[in-house]
């Protein structure tokens, strides 16, 4: 199988992804090449969230034994140095274009989490950093923290890989916070399959975020994460939830007192799920680590 | 009979971890003695672990019986207000499919 040279596009973000992801994956999930060169010589912007569908599609692509390179990458441009302090060449490249790249303050570059792993790295490491760059204590984080567990666990039931990419990002200027996760499992409209029916993959996602809807018949988990992260961001703390599985997107986004939910199915296709929250820092509840009882 | 959550579980991560907490309860309920879970060093909890230690427990018992015999101790706002949401809902839709 002859090498391939994929273009990345000159702005790569949700909306573009997928021509980059059809470049490397045929539509039988397998590899289109056994050598893959991505020519980052077009890119000017990158999405904060796609460096972790970029990272997610090169370890996919390493772990089908597919010979991975990088061309056109110019540490002059911002986008390609951004990734460059992101660790993205070290990782998949074998080292940083410059020898200043480092991770920045308001970065925690995107990093292979396994699903066995995850407790201890959202208590050791994601939540001392955020706790830190938002200079609150690492209680306030509880919620936030609960959910990203939701989505470990989402891993853990329905992904062959067991591993997920993440990124989190904190923009001062807006005040948000931004957080990626992807994994490369069969996806949430393939497993929603098994146990239910649907017009397409925009209205599967749409079942599988209703609070109670379970991918499996009388699953153990009861299909209460998604419900519960889209509840906490969107319609507790005003963010947003963003989820892309195969061909179906979902849109969650705080609409007056209420939730508006918003699927699409779409040509493109994503070979798992990414889900990307983004959460103003100012909704946050700050609280000291104060036990309590519960009271029912 | 207190049962300490983290003298049982490394973590509070998954369902396996709940269902070890859940056959604690239950094993305390069928004593006939009241079971207070404590949640000490622990902060937060996903929904599959309250799925498997708390909401299973409606399979044997109601939510009032839960109520009135199971006490949740040293814990924090996120662990009681998901155990309380989860719970009501699923007691809920027992009702309905009963």
């Amino acid at each position: 199988m002859p090498a391939v040279v994929v273009p990345v596009p000159y702005i790569f973000n949700a909306k573009t992804m997928y021509e980059l992801i059809a470049g490397v994956v045929a539509e039988e999930f397998v590899p289109r090449a056994d050598r893959v060169v991505f020519d980052l010589s077009r890119l000017r912007f990158i999405d904060t969230g796609c460096v972790t569908i970029f990272a997610n599609l090169v370890e996919w692509l390493l772990r089908r034994g597919v010979e991975v390179e990088f061309a056109g990458c110019d540490p002059r441009r911002k986008a390609i140095s951004y990734m460059d302090d992101c660790l993205f060449f070290k990782t998949y490249a074998g080292s940083c274009l410059t020898e200043t790249a480092a991770p920045r303050v308001t970065t925690m570059p995107f990093r292979s989490v396994l699903y066995r792993e995850s407790h201890d790295w959202l208590e050791n490491r994601f939540t001392p950093w955020l706790a830190g760059v938002l200079d609150v204590p690492a209680a306030s984080l509880r919620d936030l923290r609960s959910c990203i567990r939701e989505l470990f666990n989402n891993i853990d039931d329905h992904s062959t890989e067991q591993v997920g990419c993440m990124h989190v990002q904190w923009f001062p200027n807006n005040g948000n916070i931004g957080i990626s996760l992807s994994d490369f499992g069969v996806g949430i409209p393939a497993e929603m399959a098994r146990a239910h029916r649907f017009a397409d993959d925009g209205e599967a996602l749409l079942l599988a975020a209703q609070d109670g809807v379970s991918s499996k018949r009388g699953g153990r988990n009861r299909g209460a994460g998604l419900a519960l992260l889209i509840d906490n961001v969107v319609g507790r703390s005003s963010g947003a939830v963003r989820i892309y599985s195969l061909h179906g997107q979902l849109t969650c986004s705080p609409d007056g007192g209420a939730i508006s939910r918003n699927a699409v199915t779409v040509p493109g296709v994503y070979p798992g799920t990414l889900v990307n929250i983004t959460l103003p820092a100012e909704r946050i509840e700050i609280v000291e680590d104060e036990r309590e009882d519960l009271e029912w | 009979m207190v049962i300490r959550v983290r003298d049982h579980v490394q973590r509070c991560q998954s369902w396996s971890d709940g269902d070890v907490i859940g056959q604690q309860i239950k094993r305390v309920l069928a004593a006939r003695e009241r079971a207070v879970v404590s949640f000490d060093g622990v902060g937060d909890v996903p929904s599959s672990f309250v799925n498997a230690a708390f909401v299973s427990l409606l399979d044997d018992y109601s939510f009032d019986f839960i109520k009135r015999h199971v006490s949740v101790v040293d814990s924090t706002s996120q662990i009681n207000s998901l155990i309380k949401r989860r719970l009501s809902s699923e007691a809920e839709r027992h009702l309905l499919t009963a």
